[in-house]
């Protein structure tokens, strides 16, 4: 029945495989740019919702994209590149992965080249970006990439307070499995970096949302009594979304899951009244859920039994997953109030990026009547989730949650790179085939390196756009 | 029939699919025009896009149709879509009473956004849940009187009647636009090309060029 031909992937996700040691020596560029990051990093800010970081994330994308750290030699660089991580995407010649989009690639790069040099100003130069750096590289130190890369993850987190900053770096590129919760709940800033403050943090706020939000919020509304219109409307809409939520994985239809989702969305809502609940944001909680059970859940997502965690658990659980999704939303809840503007502007952005970067596409959706918001307003509103099988949403938000407080801004740049993805495919299309295909475009077949070389050439673009920022508005 | 290329049709209509969230208007859509039905569908978040070619007459019809989500959040994106459309489904679950009682808000909706002379047809959903209805084919029937609007109930997933919904409303449109036509040809001031096809396509860039077409609401 399902039209997206389930989840690929999921097994390799959830079912122990994480890091499956895939080699690519890539040239390094990646819009790398040593004195660039360097000069950034003192500004860098690790708090996501700091609207004073702007630009800080950037250097840090660059920076993990290098392989960490500025000022890291050339065997920390060489191992970013050439894990499973950073795809091959922005480089030039000698990249030996992601052939099957070669060429709109590098057209994308000429434009984006060309574009920072008409945009001048403090981007750095494009040919900087792709300068070959193979120093300290050494093809047998590759063949163990991914455990120094979890050794990596391991030296940042076995430390008495964590480096957000470092650990923004290193996670932009992807994160294992293992210690992808852990990791998310800091990058969202729910969990301290002070190890010695967390476990206090996780007891107070999972309490607080057991003992006091769910029955002053939901206990007292879905019991009907005291109930005003909107509240009742409210739990209506919840009620009709959460059985349409990831309708191919069949753990979200236990009893337990749907109740979660429902007392998770309800309460979300009402507690946001500028935007409420809108559809959607029940396709933001999934990852949340999935990654948060498979702390406690074995083996591949398909076979899972959540209630085998037992209530109290759950209950937990949901805890996480409600906090996260108010931390994730915060930066981002212009998207989902009146008319939507967060979206509108995302969508601007885009358009913008997709006319400096390949002109010809946006001449040639320009000429056959397609606006960008009749195809890529879901794009926006559930970030990407609908238009990738979930275990690659789940990779994306290990570089969304990354972003922190970039992400808005980030958002525009992933969404062009996106859409760029089938650049010369779609100059063949007209207005109606344009439609039928953006609305389902097709990538039930994508793996990691596919969603990695969206997100890279997103970094590149913003990379060469940042000093040319204001044409945005 | 013969399926005929996508590109040779007489008329091309564009019809809008409306009402609360969860009252099947995406299966409506998927039945209609790939027939397909699914229990599992996920919600629609700003409007999806299908087309299908009937018969009518002898003429082809093309119909392109903007599905629409639901909640009320999305009304400032969706009625954007309004805007050149010749009919409009407005459907309703015949298993809650509420999307029923919504009904009377989205025909202020479409007079709101929409052109005069739209086309509408209620439609009653999941007429296949008998021991479930709340809402009596009769109280929407005299609704639909009062109201002067057509009215059908359908099943997507049992496929009833949603042929004849799309045919019925389609069939009527073009009555009316070659009614239309034929009176301009009669009258003294006939436009030479009234009356060939309404071709929606054709609004798009000038929507464009007022800007995003979300910031007419």
């Amino acid at each position: 029945m399902s039209g997206d031909g389930g989840f690929p992937g999921v097994r390799s996700l959830f079912g122990g495989k994480g890091f499956p040691g895939k080699v690519r020596l890539a040239r390094k560029g990646q819009a790398g740019d040593d004195a660039a990051s360097g000069a950034a990093q003192p500004q860098l800010e690790g708090s996501c919702d700091d609207p004073g970081a702007a630009g800080a994330a950037q250097e840090l994308g660059d920076l993990s994209l290098n392989g960490g750290g500025g000022g890291g030699g050339g065997g920390r660089r060489m191992e970013a590149v050439s894990s499973d991580g950073p795809p091959a995407a922005p480089s030039g010649s000698g990249s030996g992965g992601a052939s099957r989009r070669t060429s709109s690639s590098q057209s994308g790069e000429a434009a984006a080249a060309a574009a920072t040099a008409a945009g001048g100003g403090s981007s750095p130069p494009a040919d900087a970006a792709i300068r070959p750096q193979r120093d300290g590289v050494q093809v047998a130190a590759l063949r163990s990439m991914s455990d120094t890369r979890i050794a990596k993850f391991k030296r940042l987190l076995d430390v008495q307070v964590v480096d957000l900053e470092a650990l923004r770096e290193l996670t932009w590129s992807g994160i294992p499995v293992a210690l992808r919760p852990t990791c998310w709940r800091l990058l969202l800033g729910y969990l301290p970096p002070n190890r010695e403050r967390r476990a206090q943090i996780l007891t107070r706020k999972r309490r607080e949302y057991r003992d006091t939000m769910v029955p002053d919020y939901y206990d007292l509304a879905a019991s009907g009594v005291d109930q005003m219109g909107e509240e009742l409307g409210a739990l209506r809409q919840v009620a009709v979304d959460v059985p349409r939520t990831a309708p191919g994985v069949a753990f979200f239809h236990t009893p337990q899951i749907q109740k979660s989702l429902e007392r998770i969305l309800y309460i979300w809502g009402i507690r946001h009244p500028a935007s409420g609940y809108v559809q959607g944001i029940n396709d933001l909680v999934t990852p949340f859920m999935a990654v948060f059970l498979s702390e406690h859940l074995e083996g591949p997502m398909e076979g899972w039994s959540p209630e085998e965690c037992g209530e109290g658990l759950l209950l937990d659980i949901e805890a996480d997953c409600y906090w996260c999704l108010c931390k994730l939303l915060d930066g981002i809840q212009d998207h989902y109030t009146y008319a939507q503007p967060g979206i509108q502007r995302a969508l601007f952005h885009t358009q913008e990026l997709v006319r400096r970067v390949e002109e010809p596409v946006a001449a040639h959706l320009e000429k056959e009547g397609l606006q960008f918001i009749q195809f890529a307003f879901r794009w926006v509103n559930c970030l990407l989730l609908r238009e990738v099988p979930f275990p690659l949403a789940i990779r994306l938000w290990d570089t969304y949650l990354s972003e922190g407080s970039q992400l808005k801004d980030f958002l525009a740049y992933t969404l062009a790179a996106f859409l760029l993805s089938w650049s010369s495919q779609l100059q063949t299309l007209e207005f109606q085939e344009l439609i039928m295909f953006l609305q389902r475009p097709p990538t039930s077949g994508w793996g990691e390196k596919d969603i990695e070389l969206v997100l890279s050439r997103a970094y590149m673009w913003r990379a060469s756009f940042k000093g040319a920022a204001s044409h945005f508005s | 029939m013969a399926p005929r290329p996508d590109d040779d049709y007489d008329y091309l209509f564009k019809v809008v699919l409306i009402g609360d969230s969860g009252v099947g208007k995406s299966n409506l859509l998927s039945r209609f025009t790939r027939n397909e039905f699914s229990l599992e569908s996920k919600s629609t978040i700003g409007v999806e896009f299908a087309t299908r070619s009937i018969q009518v007459d002898g003429k082809t019809i093309k119909a392109q149709i903007w599905d629409t989500a639901g909640q009320e959040r999305y009304r400032a994106i969706t009625s954007a879509y309004y805007r050149g459309a010749v009919g409009a489904l407005l459907v309703y679950d015949i298993t809650k009473q509420t999307t029923f009682e919504n009904v009377e808000r989205w025909l202020k909706e479409l007079r709101d956004h929409a052109d005069a002379n739209i086309v509408i047809m209620l439609v009653g959903n999941k007429s296949d849940l008998r021991h479930l209805r709340s809402v009596q084919t009769e109280d929407a029937k005299a609704f639909c009187e009062r109201e002067n609007l057509s009215f059908i109930e359908t099943s997507a997933l049992e496929a009833t009647n949603v042929e004849s919904a799309f045919q019925r409303i389609l069939t009527e449109i073009y009555h009316i636009v070659s009614k239309k036509a034929l009176a301009q040809e009669d009258g003294p001031a006939a436009a030479p090309s009234s009356g060939t096809a309404i071709k929606v396509t054709e609004a798009a860039p000038e929507a464009k060029k007022k800007g995003s077409c979300c910031q007419s609401a």
